[in-house]
């Protein structure tokens, strides 16, 4: 599965040059459901400490991109990488302990748990979970997300942002290498799309994690990512950083329209 | 885990277990000294001691997984049929059991031992069985073990050498008193309240509220069913065991549907989530059965009533119903008692804020 490689100079951020730096990679993934090409050999790269924004039309492969990273789907095609080694076909728990945390699209809580016991099932079972002071930890991301007045509340009776919140929270308590967004800005105001946008940059510069994020939110995307990807129809229709996508004569005519003369 | 996180797990597992004990050392002091020697009592109390810890079995799996076991009657057969290997009278086993290897026969344990053997016998088997079962999906694992009953029924009533078959096993020993199975009944509430509590215990309720996010979060959810289902049948061949030694006689039909039904309808009633819920959901059938026996036979505490036959069964399936649609998560819904109590003083201490209810809002996730 050579193809694709010819993207991984693009991947280098700053960071990259350290030999250690943890690096997430799916190399030409496809995925098809009955004929239905959801994937079509895209290749994408994520590297500890850089954000990277995935971009594209309803339909275009995003999420399917994102549940074969973190091991919801088996690729049909193609490879996953996780620090060098191939993790695809692994089952989500596997993956989850080789360093890849996530949120949903459609938020997806433990709603009759606490709001303390949902960090907490991230905290002790993420992949770096031995000897670690979970009460600790889960106490610095609760007060950290602003969750502490409802540590004891049921995730369920939450208001929504808040539940947003957790889901990171609880994603981040397994101490991970990469965090996947599925449109964490989803139903949100431009103000809170303000804040969740710091609050992406403070989790890269606390965690130091390399964070995919989905979502449609183009104003969000363009100022957060160092880098995006564009899919449609399952194929990578481009890829660079925020201007040289947003100049890319066909993303601009093929489905970006006026969305992206705004910004 | 450091030792801070080690206390507080303690210091939690003590609070709710204490209380449960505490309320089950009342019933059983009423049961030693409050009741006179003729009295049904002395039947009904310990055998509500029994039935607590096939509920708080059934608890630590369905409970915390989600996913609705129909088959531990199953392994309370185990539990009862080793016992009867193991103590019933050599003279009686000649008798009864005739394919019985000659070693066996000899045999006559005493209580504790027996128990042991039985609890480990219900293990090997629901640690052979759950290999397969916890592999599957929620609704087929659910409908596998429905398969489980049928096939542990099947061996019961089929296996004429061993089990007598229909016509049943006596001649056990009475070794089970009152404190005995008050004990169990204690064992089973820590176990059941230490498991809940544990991580494997936190990671499979993760995975009742959604397995995907769970595995997503890193738990391994066929594992933690696993030990889960293995750990909730030993408690459940530790019940046979008990039962057996204070039933004195069965047959397989105590091990099939009615008693599979009472038991989850137990859970309902007082509600899956917790160890409390299950108590009191095997208390408020107990009593309820009673008095509705009472009614059956025509007499309602002296008053004569119609005779209606089947009136237990009805009402509480009419009672499970109810708790069905307008408290779907049962009496005791999310929180164990001492929650309760806890939260019911904070409320009092604040003047009776509108926030601090336990239970503030926890039914109205609607159907």
């Amino acid at each position: 599965m050579a193809a694709g490689h010819d993207e991984t100079a693009a991947t280098t951020t700053a960071q990259a040059s350290a030999p250690t730096v943890h690096l997430m990679e799916a190399l030409n993934v496809s995925k098809h459901f009955r004929g239905v090409h959801a994937l079509d050999g895209v290749s994408l790269q994520v590297a500890a400490g850089e954000i990277v924004g995935l971009i594209g039309p309803n339909g275009s492969g995003k999420t399917t991109l994102l549940n074969v990273l973190s091991g919801i789907y088996a690729p049909t095609s193609g490879t996953v990488r996780c620090d060098g080694r191939e993790v695809e076909g692994f089952r989500p728990n596997r993956i989850a302990h080789m360093g890849v945390g996530r949120t949903f699209q459609n938020i997806r809580l433990f709603g009759h748990l606490t709001v303390r016991q949902n960090v907490e099932v991230g905290s002790v079972s993420g992949h770096a979970s031995k000897g670690v002071d979970h009460r600790a930890d889960v106490d610095r991301l609760l007060s950290r997300f602003g969750l502490t007045a409802s540590a004891d509340v049921q995730g369920l009776n939450l208001p929504y942002g808040a539940q947003r919140r957790v889901e990171i929270a609880r994603a981040l308590a397994g101490r991970p290498y990469f965090l996947l967004l599925d449109e964490p800005a989803a139903g949100m105001n431009e103000t809170e799309s303000d804040t969740l946008l710091e609050t992406i940059m403070g989790v890269r510069a606390e965690f130091g994690c390399g964070i995919l994020i989905v979502d449609h939110d183009l104003r969000l995307i363009m100022r957060l990512c160092d880098r995006v990807h564009v899919l449609a129809e399952g194929k990578t229709l481009a890829e660079g950083t925020p201007e040289e996508v947003r100049h890319d004569p066909t993303v601009i005519d093929v489905f970006l329209g006026d969305a992206l003369k705004d910004t | 885990m450091n030792g801070l996180l080690r206390s507080l797990y303690v210091r939690k597992v003590a609070g709710t277990s204490g209380l449960l004990i505490a309320v089950l050392a009342v019933i059983a002091l009423i049961g030693a000294f409050g009741v006179g020697a003729g009295s049904s009592l002395t039947l009904i109390i310990p055998n509500f001691f029994i039935t607590v810890i096939v509920v708080i079995a059934l608890q630590m799996f369905t409970g915390n997984s989600g996913v609705v076991s129909w088959g531990h009657s199953a392994f309370v057969g185990i539990g009862a049929y080793v016992t009867a290997w193991l103590t019933v009278p050599t003279v009686i086993k000649s008798d009864v059991f005739h394919s019985m290897p000659g070693w066996l026969l000899n045999a006559q344990w005493s209580f504790l031992p027996t128990i042991i053997v039985g609890t480990v016998a219900g293990t090997i088997v629901a640690a052979l069985i759950g290999l397969v079962l916890c592999r599957m999906k929620e609704t087929a694992m659910a409908m596998s073990t429905l398969a489980l009953l049928v096939i542990a029924h099947g061996v019961y009533a089929n296996w004429f050498g061993m089990t007598r078959g229909a016509q049943g096993v006596y001649g056990l020993p009475q070794n089970t008193t009152l404190w005995g199975a008050f004990g169990f009944a204690c064992l089973a509430v820590i176990v059941g309240v230490m498991f809940r509590d544990s991580r494997v215990g936190l990671r499979l309720q993760a995975s009742r509220e959604d397995p995907l996010a769970a595995e997503a979060t890193g738990v391994n959810v066929v594992r933690a069913r696993y030990i889960a289902w293995v750990a909730s049948a030993a408690l459940a061949a530790m019940c046979g065991s008990v039962w057996a030694q204070f039933n004195l006689a069965f047959d397989p039909s105590q091990f099939y549907y009615t008693q599979v039904f009472a038991v989850l309808s137990m859970l309902v009633i007082g509600g899956m989530a917790t160890m409390s819920g299950a108590i009191i959901g095997a208390g408020v059938v107990t009593v309820l059965s009673q008095i509705l026996f009472q009614i059956e036979g025509g007499s309602f505490f002296g008053i004569d009533v119609p005779r209606v036959n089947g009136l237990q069964q009805m009402i509480l399936a009419l009672i499970t119903l109810l708790i069905l649609i307008y408290r779907r998560n049962g009496i005791l819904s999310w929180w164990e008692l001492d929650e309760w109590v806890r939260k019911g003083r904070l409320r009092f201490a604040r003047g009776g804020g509108p926030r601090s209810a336990p239970a503030a809002g926890d039914d109205e996730e609607g159907g």
